[in-house]
Order: C-alpha cells, then structure tokens, then sequence
C-alpha cells in the first residue's frame, strides 16, 4: 500500500495499547552509543502543546496536530556494530501487533542496506487510532508509538518542517 | 547581611551575563545554524543546545572575544552533526531553483532566495565555509580554526563555491550581473 | 569586490529569532541548573536581635510564599519547553522513518 492512500485516511480516537521495547532489547541500552526515549503521555502532550505557538508555522502545525492524541512514544537505540540485537527482538515486538484491530500497511525491506521498515496502524472501522513504525536497520533499532486519533494529514504536513523529511504524497519515483 | 547580598550579587551577576550574551550572539549562533540546516526549527534547536553548552561551561571563558570564537565554532560544529545525525540530504536541489524573472539589484529577496538554497545545497564543510565567509565575514584562516581545517582546504572549498554558484546563476540570470 | 560577493553577504546576513528564543534558553538553562535555595542564599549572614523575630518571621512567610510561586513558575516552565523539545524529536524521528519507507516504495514501483 503507498503512502498516498495512509494519508488520505481519516481518524477517531481508540483506546490505547502500549507497545513496548522487549526487555531483551532493553537490556542493550548499555550498549547503544545512543539512545532516544521520549515518552508523552496525554498530561506531557498537553503541557507541550501551550509551549507551541500559535503565530509560528512550524510550531501551529504541530499544536493543531496534537488534537486527539493520547501518547506519542518513540525508543530508539544506536550501536556502534552491527549483529547488537537479533532477528527474535525484532520478532517480539511484532508479536505485539498480531492483535485485533492492528494491521501492517507498509513492509520494506532492503537486502542491500540490510534494514526492515514496518508501519502498522490501528483501525476501528474505517479510522485510525494508532501508529507504529518498526525501523530495523544494522546499527539502528527503532520503535515510534502514536497513540490516539491521529489526522494522517496533518501528519504529513509537518514534513519540511523541524528537520522532518517532506513526505511528498505525489512524488515521482526517481532513480539515483 | 553582607554575605548574604554579595551571594545574591554574585548569583545576579552570572545569570544576567548569561542573558546578555544570548541576546548578543543569538543572531549569530542561530543564522549559522539556520542558513546550514535551512529548516528554522531545527536551527533553533541546534542553538538552543550551543547556548546550553555554554551556559554550563561559563566559567571557563576569559573574554567576550573568547565567548564568541566558541560560539561560532560550536555551533558550525552543532549544525554539521546535527544534518549528518538526521541524515539529512539538502531540502533543495540546484534544478528546483526558481529562475528569477528580473534582473538582479543590489537588494533583490528573489536573489537571496536563490543563493540562500544554492547555499544549502553544497556539500557540508564548503558550506559551512561560504557561511562563515559571508554572514560572518572570517578570513580563510579564521575560518580554518573554527572548522579544524587547513588554511588550503578552506580557500579551495570557497573558490569552488564561488565558482559553482557563480555558474549556477549564470545560467538564471545572465553573466553580465556578476 | 563582485556583486556575488555583495548578493551572497546580503543573502547570509544574520538573522535574530526573537525574544521567545531568549526565553527558551533561559528557561532551559534555569532548570539545568543545580537547586539552590535562595532563601538561605539571601539570609545566610542574617543575624536578627532577638525582639524583631516576629516581624521577621512574618516577612520570611511572605517572601517564601512569593519565591516558591515563583519557582514553580519557572520549573512549569522549564518543564514545557523540555516536553515541546520531546515532541519536536519525536517527530522528526517518526518522520524520518516515513520517509525512508516511501522512498523504498517508491524504489520497487519503478
């Protein structure tokens, strides 16, 4: 399924589901030469919405988008080598999406870079209350968690900004 | 009494040294980053962390002189880590840019568009390099001081900069206007 | 001196982004930095005679009251812009992951 049709998609809110790093992985942190751990919760998410202004752009964009979330969760870890992690760490995080109302819209895999990139998005009906991106690369474990009724749309439109990649809905597959 | 008043008086001191010299160096420390990264939330960040830096290191600096060197070579520093932590590839390429439609004057905005992209299209360092030379106006040995670079290497970056925007624009706007 | 030169010094001209990032930086940096009581700060060499207790104390309460509103004030504050510096990362992490499964999606419809 492309990008394209993911944003096209509108959203509602859906009780909430935590999907975490497997404590395997957990136990590598030490190892990470980086780490990222952001963990907001609906209190944080509201607290950092008034710290957004409304006369900027960038920052209103991102304010209008946080209507409806619930959580916003990203764990991501950065090793120095490769073969850090195993196929079944990757593998236990999955298993946490193989329930009801979870499914995977985007798989990618490179066999060249070696990197796996999931998007998983939880549905009720014909709406969105979840985001999960899997992004397994050699030296890169990374987990993105959105909670709660995400506008894919907005979502999108905060590419080009804050140092977000633009997600370029009719883009034309160019080659290198 | 009198201890008590030259803590508080010490303590005042500090932080509003701090705040005057982010409000003296803002300017500088965020259009290093910003004309680097082109993406103005990213460049704030980027500052915000170099003035955090700074802040915890206050002590250590002898002069203003001295703050400033610090400032620049930090933050050139900052911006280049931070597009290569990102793996940000330039927001621009050289054929998105718009040709202008007339012909260029002194303060033409259409123009500085054009060179501000042409800019954040070149590889890091000779980047970094135009940035330094021409917002902060470093000679090339200033400029390698600041990048840990060689004198040579920093002339040749700006020569070959000089001569691709040049080209570039040429082919917009006309050999006769540069 | 040649116009490119000129063009490129006013195209790169520094730019100031404004008192809301003066703020941030200091609100960062107050939260950054070691707690200190102000309180025993300002009456560390306070040697009161002893009849002037009560009309000390009273003042103690109030500008403690004030100070501990005023404290509060500015770890909110602190605390807000570290959760927006939170939220900005997070996405640009979400983001960047997107973007590198489009362009692989991309890449297979060729």
């Amino acid at each position: 399924m492309r990008i394209r049709a993911i944003l096209l998609m509108a959203a509602l809110p859906v009780f909430a589901q935590e999907i975490r790093m497997p404590a395997s992985v957990e136990k590598l942190a030490s190892k990470a030469v980086e780490s990222v751990d952001v963990m907001l919760d609906g209190a944080l998410l509201q607290l950092a919405g008034r710290f957004l202004s409304g006369h900027k752009p960038d920052e209103a964009k991102v304010k209008n988008m946080l209507d409806g979330l619930k959580g916003i969760y990203v764990r991501s870890f950065e090793f120095s080598q490769e073969g850090e992690y195993s196929a079944e760490d990757v593998e236990a995080i999955r298993s946490q999406l193989r329930v009801p109302g979870w499914s995977k819209i985007v798989g990618v895999v490179s066999k060249k870079d070696k990197e796996h990139t999931e998007i998983y998005l939880k549905t009720e009906g014909s709406r969105v209350g979840g985001l999960v991106i899997l992004a397994a690369e050699p030296k890169e474990l990374t987990l993105v968690h959105i909670n709660g009724s995400i506008d894919l749309d907005k979502l999108s439109e905060l590419g080009g900004h804050f140092g977000i990649p633009k997600i370029d809905v009719e883009k034309k597959p160019t080659k290198d | 009494m009198r201890l008590a008043t030259e803590m508080a008086e010490a303590a005042a001191v500090e932080v509003a040294d701090f705040a005057g010299i982010v409000r003296q160096h803002q300017a500088m420390v965020f259009s290093i980053a910003y004309h680097f990264l082109h993406d103005r939330s990213l460049a704030e960040e980027v500052a915000q962390e170099v003035f955090l830096q700074l802040h915890q290191r206050l002590a250590e600096f002898q002069s203003m002189a001295h703050i400033t060197f610090w400032l620049r070579r930090v933050a050139s520093h900052r911006s280049i880590d931070s597009a290569r932590r990102r793996k940000l590839r330039p927001q621009v390429s050289l054929e998105d840019v718009p040709e202008p439609v007339t012909m260029p004057a002194a303060r033409d905005p259409m123009l500085s568009r054009t060179l501000q992209r042409l800019v954040a299209s070149l590889p890091e360092k000779p980047r970094m390099a135009m940035i330094l030379r021409y917002q902060e106006d470093l000679d090339p040995s200033e400029i390698a001081a600041a990048l840990d670079m060689p004198v040579r290497t920093v002339k040749s970056h700006l020569q070959r900069s000089l001569a691709l925007l040049r080209e570039k624009l040429r082919r917009s706007v006309g050999e006769e206007n540069l | 001196m040649s116009r490119l030169d000129d063009a490129l010094r006013e195209a790169l001209r520094r730019e100031d982004p404004g008192p809301d990032f003066t703020r941030a930086v200091l609100a960062r940096a107050a939260a950054a930095r070691p707690r200190q009581s102000w309180w025993r700060t300002l009456t560390s060499g306070f040697r009161p005679p002893l009849m002037r207790w009560a009309a000390a104390g009273v003042l103690a309460c109030a500008l403690l009251a004030a100070g501990l509103e005023y404290r509060r004030e500015q770890h909110l504050r602190a605390e807000g812009e570290a959760a927006k510096q939170q939220l900005v990362l997070a996405l640009r992490i979400a983001g960047a992951k997107l973007h590198v499964a489009q362009e692989k999606v991309f890449e297979r419809s060729d």
